[in-house]
C-alpha cells in the first residue's frame, strides 16, 4: 500500500474497532456505576439507632426524625391531620398489620378531627393537650413518654403514636391487632381427658390462658425483653408467697444475662437458660397445655413465656416430670399409677432391650431357660449377619421409617407404614437377612418408645439404644451394666436451677419421701396435700383441710 | 455439702456392701465350721465397737474431718504420717477388691476378655462418678440402693429354696473360741463406717444422732452377711465353703427354679453384683480422693481422682497370680482391723485426755 493513500476498507475495520473498544468502555462505566450506586445504598442502610433521637415540639421534626429512624418501610404509615377542637397540626403514625385500623379510624382520627370545640375555655398549650387525652380520645389504654427510643419500640408492638404540634411528647395509644393462629388443642401432648387448649403465638392471649385458671393477684408475670434487634417479650410468670424467692431471682438474673439478637424460639431460649447446655439431657420442661403449667406454677415453679412461640418452659424440672401427663390427674390413682410405672419400664426396655438381647445371644446364652435358648439358636441358624449388625440394621431401618411419617404429608404417611412394615419387615424375614426374634425384640423396643410420655425424651432414649448395643455387643451384660451406671452418674450430676435432677427419687431425709407421691406413683388427690420439698416452696402446704 | 442422716445409712451401708460378700464365707468357714454364721455375727457386733469410738472421737472435733484432727492431736508430722498410711490403706481396698471381682467376673462371665479390660472399663467409669464431688455420689447411690441393691437381696433371699438344714449341725461343737476366732476374718466385710463418719463427719446434718444411724447401716449389714452366711452354708456345708475362692457365687450356681422362666439365679446374681459392686468401690476412691485433697489443700479433689485412677490400676494388674493378692487381702484386714481396733481407741484416748487437761485448765 502507498503512504497516503487510505483504503476505505482500512477505514472501516478501524472505526470497528474503536467503535468495539467504546462498546467495552461504557459497559465497564456501566457496571462501575451499579456497584456505585449498591454501594451508597448499602452505606446508606446502615442501622439506625433510635436512642439518638430526641422528641421535640415541632410535628415536622418529629415525623422526620420517624422517617429516618423507619427508613420509609412501606408498612408504616404516617396520617396528618388537623385536630378540629383545638385547631392544631397532628399525625398519628401506625404499623399496618399489627394495629387495629379500626379503632385508629373511630376512637383517635374521626374523634380528633370531627369534634368541634366544647365551649370551654383552655388557656395553655399545656391544658389543651391533657383535654385531648382526657375528654376526645375513646381508647381504653394511653400513655404518654417523652423519649423517642420507647415511642419506637411501642410502635414496632402494635401501638399508635399521636404526635401533635407544639407538645415535646408522644401519646402512646393502645391499639393491637394481630392476626393469630386460634386457641386449639396441643399437637404435641395429645390426651384423653385433659383439657383441649393449648397455647399459642401471642403472649397476652397466653398470659390470659393462665389467668383465667389462677383468679389470684398473686399471679404476677413479670416482662423482659430480649434481642437486641428483636426486642422480643418474655414474660417470667410465678406464683407469689408459694415459688421460692430465690428461684425467682436466679431466673431473672440469668435472662438479664443474655445477650443476643434474637431468640429463634424457646428452644432456644432454654439452650442459654440451662444449668447443662451440653447434657443430652433437658433440665427445663417445655409445655404446650396451660393445665400443666398452672399446676406447676401452684408447686412453686416458674413459667417463662416467649412472645412468638407456643411452647412455655418451666424451671426447676426433674426427671420425673418427663413422665408425667395431663391425663394422670383425671383417672383413678390406682390406674395411673401402674400406667405411669409402664412408662419409666418402657424407657428402659426402649434403650436397653435391643442391647441386653445382643449381649445374651453373643456372651450369655446360658441366661436363657433352656427352650428359649433353643428357639431363639433355631431361629438365628440360617441369618448370615452377626447379632450386632442384625440389631443395628434394623434399629436403623426403624429411626429412618420414623422420621419419615414425621416429615412426611399426612395423606402420604400410612404408606410409609405399609411399606415400612408388611414389605420390608415380611421381606426380610423371609429372606432369613435378619430373624424373627431380633424383629420382635425391634418391633417391641419401637412400641416401647412411643410409650414415652415427652417427645424430647424419646428421642434421648433413641439415641442412647446404639452406644448400649455396641457395650453390650463388646462386653456382654456387663457393658450393659456399665452404660447404664453411666447414664444413672450422669443423670446424678445433672441440677435444674439449684434442683437436683434425680430430687423426687433421691429424697434427702424423711421429710423428702412425700415427694415421692407424684413420682413413681400418682397417689390420691386427698392425699397431695403438700408442694414437693425439693421446690422449697414459701407455703409448702397444698389444700387446707 | 451436707449429708443427712438417711444418706449417712446409705453410704455407710454402699461403702461395705460389695465385694467381701463373695468371699467372706469361706474366710470364717475356715475357723468356725458349722458356726460360721455366728462368727458372722459376733464379728458385726464387734463392729460396732469401732463405729461407736469414731463417732466419739469425731464429735470432739465437730468441724473437722479425720485429716485435720490426726494433726491435731498428733502433731503436724505424726499426723500427717498417719494421714498418707490411712490414704493408702483405703486405697488397698479398691485395689484388691476390683482384683477380687474382676477374677470372678472372668471365671463366671467372661472366658476371653483380658482382665485388664474389665478393670479400665469399671476404673474408667469410676474417675467420671468420682470428679463430681460428693452430692452427686450420694444421690447416685441412693438410686443404686433404692434399685439394684434391693433386687440383689430379694435374689439373695432365693437361696434359701436350695438350702439342707443338715449343714448348720452340729451347733458350737468346738466351743465359742472358733467362733471368736472366725469373726476376725469379717471385720473386712464390715470395714467403711469407721472411715466414712472419720472423713465425713463435719458434713452431717444431725451430728448427736451419728452413731444411731451408723450403727442402724452395720445393724443391716449384719442381717444381710448373716443371711448370706447361712444360705452359703446351708447349700454348700462348710467343709466345702472353706476350700473354695468365691462360694458365694459358687452356692447361687446350684440354686434352681425349675419350670419357670428364670431357671438358673446365678448369672442374675453376678449382674445384679455389678451395680453393687461399682457403688462400693465409687465410695472408697472418692474417700481416697477426699483425703489426699485435704492433706494436700486442693480447691477439689478432681486432680486426685485422676491421678488415682491409673495407679489403682496398675496395682490391680501388677500381682501375678492368686496367692499374691490373697495375701494382700489378708494383709489389708490386718491393717484395717489394726486401725478399727487399736489406732482409732488410741487416738480416742488422747483426744479425751486432751479434753479432760483443757476443762481442768
Amino acid at each position: 500500500m502507498r503512504k497516503g493513500n487510505i483504503e476505505p476498507k482500512d477505514c472501516e475495520e478501524d472505526v470497528a474497532a474503536k467503535l468495539k473498544r467504546l462498546q467495552t468502555m461504557v459497559s465497564s462505566a456501566r457496571e462501575l456505576e451499579a456497584g456505585i450506586e449498591g454501594l451508597v445504598a448499602v452505606l446508606g442502610e446502615q442501622s439506625v439507632d433510635s436512642g439518638a433521637y430526641q422528641v421535640a415540639p415541632s410535628l415536622a421534626k418529629n415525623l422526620t426524625s420517624l422517617r429516618e429512624i423507619l427508613a420509609d418501610s412501606y408498612d408504616f404509615h404516617f396520617r396528618e391531620f388537623i385536630i378540629t377542637s383545638i385547631n392544631r397540626k397532628a399525625a398519628v403514625v401506625f404499623l399496618e398489620g399489627m394495629a387495629n385500623e379500626v379503632l385508629i379510624n373511630t376512637h383517635i382520627i374521626e374523634r380528633l378531627m370531627l369534634q368541634s370545640a366544647t365551649g370551654q375555655t383552655v388557656y395553655t398549650p399545656q391544658a389543651e393537650y391533657e383535654s385531648i387525652k382526657d375528654t376526645l380520645l375513646t381508647v381504653g389504654a394511653l400513655n404518654v413518654v417523652n423519649i423517642m427510643e420507647k415511642a419506637v419500640k411501642q410502635l414496632l408492638s402494635g401501638d399508635t403514636l399521636l404526635l401533635v404540634e407544639g407538645v415535646p411528647s408522644i401519646i402512646i395509644i393502645e391499639s393491637r391487632k394481630m392476626e393469630a393462629r386460634p386457641i386449639s388443642e396441643p399437637e404435641t401432648e395429645s390426651n384423653v381427658r385433659a383439657p383441649r387448649d393449648g397455647f399459642v403465638e401471642v403472649l397476652e392471649t397466653n398470659i390470659s390462658l393462665l389467668r383465667r385458671r389462677l383468679k389470684s393477684n398473686n399471679l404476677i408475670a413479670k416482662r423482659f425483653t430480649l434481642g437486641v434487634r428483636s426486642n422480643t417479650n418474655i414474660d417470667v410468670v410465678y406464683f407469689r408467697g408459694i415459688v421460692n424467692p430465690r428461684l425467682v431471682c436466679e431466673v431473672e438474673r440469668r435472662l438479664r444475662k443474655i445477650k443476643i439478637d434474637l431468640p429463634i424460639s424457646t428452644g432456644f431460649l432454654e439452650g442459654l437458660l440451662e444449668d447443662h447446655p451440653k447434657s443430652i439431657f433437658p433440665t427445663m420442661l417445655v409445655t404446650e397445655r396451660p393445665d400443666k403449667v398452672a399446676a406447676a406454677l401452684v408447686e412453686g415453679k416458674v413459667a417463662i413465656l416467649m412472645d412468638g412461640s407456643p411452647f412455655v418452659l418451666l424451671a426447676p424440672s426433674t426427671f420425673s416430670d418427663f413422665f408425667q401427663t395431663s391425663d394422670d390427674y383425671n383417672e383413678k390413682w390406682l390406674v395411673t399409677s401402674i400406667i405411669r410405672f409402664t412408662r419409666y419400664f418402657s424407657a428402659l426396655f426402649a434403650m436397653a432391650t435391643p442391647a441386653v438381647f445382643v449381649a445374651i445371644t453373643t456372651f450369655h446364652p446360658g441366661l436363657l431357660p433352656t427352650p428359649l435358648a433353643i428357639t431363639i439358636a433355631v431361629a438365628r441358624m440360617n441369618t448370615p449377619f452377626p447379632a450386632f449388625l442384625e440389631a443395628l440394621f434394623m434399629i436403623a431401618l426403624v429411626e429412618i421409617l420414623q422420621e419419615a411419617g414425621l416429615r412426611l404429608p399426612k395423606t402420604i404417611g400410612p404408606a410409609v407404614s405399609i411399606f415400612g412394615g408388611l414389605v420390608i419387615g415380611e421381606g426380610i424375614v423371609r429372606a432369613e437377612l435378619i430373624s424373627a426374634p431380633m424383629i420382635i425384640v425391634i418391633a417391641f423396643t419401637a412400641i416401647a418408645s412411643f410409650n414415652i410420655a415427652n417427645y424430647r425424651i424419646n428421642l434421648i432414649v433413641r439415641l442412647l439404644r446404639v452406644p448400649l448395643l455396641s457395650l453390650g455387643a463388646s462386653l456382654g451384660l456387663f457393658g450393659v451394666m456399665m452404660g447404664l451406671l453411666t447414664l444413672f452418674v450422669h443423670l446424678s450430676l445433672l441440677e435444674s436451677f439449684g434442683v437436683p435432677f434425680l430430687a423426687p427419687v433421691t429424697p434427702r431425709n424423711l421429710k423428702y419421701f412425700s415427694d415421692l407421691k407424684d413420682t413413681v406413683v400418682v397417689a390420691p388427690p386427698s392425699a397431695m396435700d403438700e408442694r414437693p420439698e425439693y421446690l422449697n416452696p414459701e407455703d409448702s402446704q397444698r389444700q387446707q383441710n | 455439702m451436707r449429708i443427712s442422716l438417711i444418706q449417712l445409712f446409705i453410704i455407710c451401708f454402699v461403702t461395705s456392701f460389695g465385694v467381701s460378700m463373695a468371699s467372706l464365707p469361706a474366710a470364717v468357714a475356715k475357723s468356725a465350721h458349722e458356726d460360721m454364721w455366728l462368727s458372722v455375727l459376733v464379728g458385726g457386733v464387734a463392729f460396732l465397737f469401732a463405729v461407736w469410738v469414731v463417732t466419739k472421737l469425731s464429735s470432739y472435733f465437730p468441724q473437722h474431718s479425720c485429716i485435720e484432727y490426726h494433726r491435731i492431736l498428733l502433731g503436724p508430722i505424726l499426723g500427717q504420717g498417719v494421714n498418707i498410711l490411712l490414704v493408702i490403706l483405703i486405697l488397698l481396698i479398691p485395689i484388691v477388691s476390683v482384683r477380687s471381682f474382676v477374677v470372678a467376673a472372668k471365671t463366671y462371665l467372661f472366658d476371653i476378655t483380658p482382665p485388664q479390660v474389665l478393670s479400665a472399663a469399671i476404673l474408667i467409669l469410676l474417675w467420671y462418678a468420682a470428679q463430681y464431688g460428693l452430692q452427686p455420689i450420694i444421690r447416685f447411690q441412693q438410686l443404686i440402693f433404692f434399685s439394684s441393691h434391693m433386687v440383689f437381696f430379694l435374689i439373695i433371699l432365693m437361696g434359701l429354696m436350695a438350702i439342707q438344714q443338715r449343714h448348720y449341725l452340729p451347733f458350737l461343737a468346738d466351743g465359742v473360741l472358733p467362733v471368736l476366732k472366725g469373726a476376725i476374718p469379717s471385720w473386712y466385710a464390715y470395714t467403711g463406717p469407721e472411715i466414712v463418719i472419720g472423713m465425713f463427719y463435719p458434713f452431717i446434718t444431725r451430728q448427736k444422732e451419728t452413731f444411731k444411724w451408723a450403727a442402724a447401716s452395720v445393724a443391716a449389714l449384719i442381717v444381710v452377711y448373716t443371711v448370706t452366711t447361712v444360705i452359703v452354708q446351708g447349700i454348700l456345708g462348710p467343709e466345702e465353703t472353706a476350700h473354695l475362692l468365691s462360694p458365694t457365687i459358687i452356692a447361687f450356681r446350684k440354686v434352681v427354679l425349675p419350670d419357670t422362666f428364670i431357671e438358673r439365679v446365678d448369672g442374675y446374681f453376678l449382674i445384679f453384683w455389678i451395680p453393687v459392686f461399682i457403688v462400693c468401690m465409687l465410695n472408697w476412691v472418692y474417700l481416697a480422693a477426699f483425703g489426699i485433697e485435704r492433706i494436700l489443700r486442693l480447691e477439689n479433689s478432681r486432680p486426685a481422682v485422676a491421678l488415682l485412677m491409673p495407679l489403682i490400676l496398675y496395682f490391680v494388674i501388677v500381682p501375678p497370680d492368686y496367692q499374691t493378692a490373697s495375701a494382700i487381702s489378708e494383709w489389708t484386714n490386718k491393717l484395717l482391723i489394726a486401725w478399727g481396733a487399736g489406732i482409732l481407741p488410741l487416738l480416742l484416748c488422747i483426744a479425751w485426755w486432751k479434753e479432760k487437761r483443757r476443762g481442768a485448765c
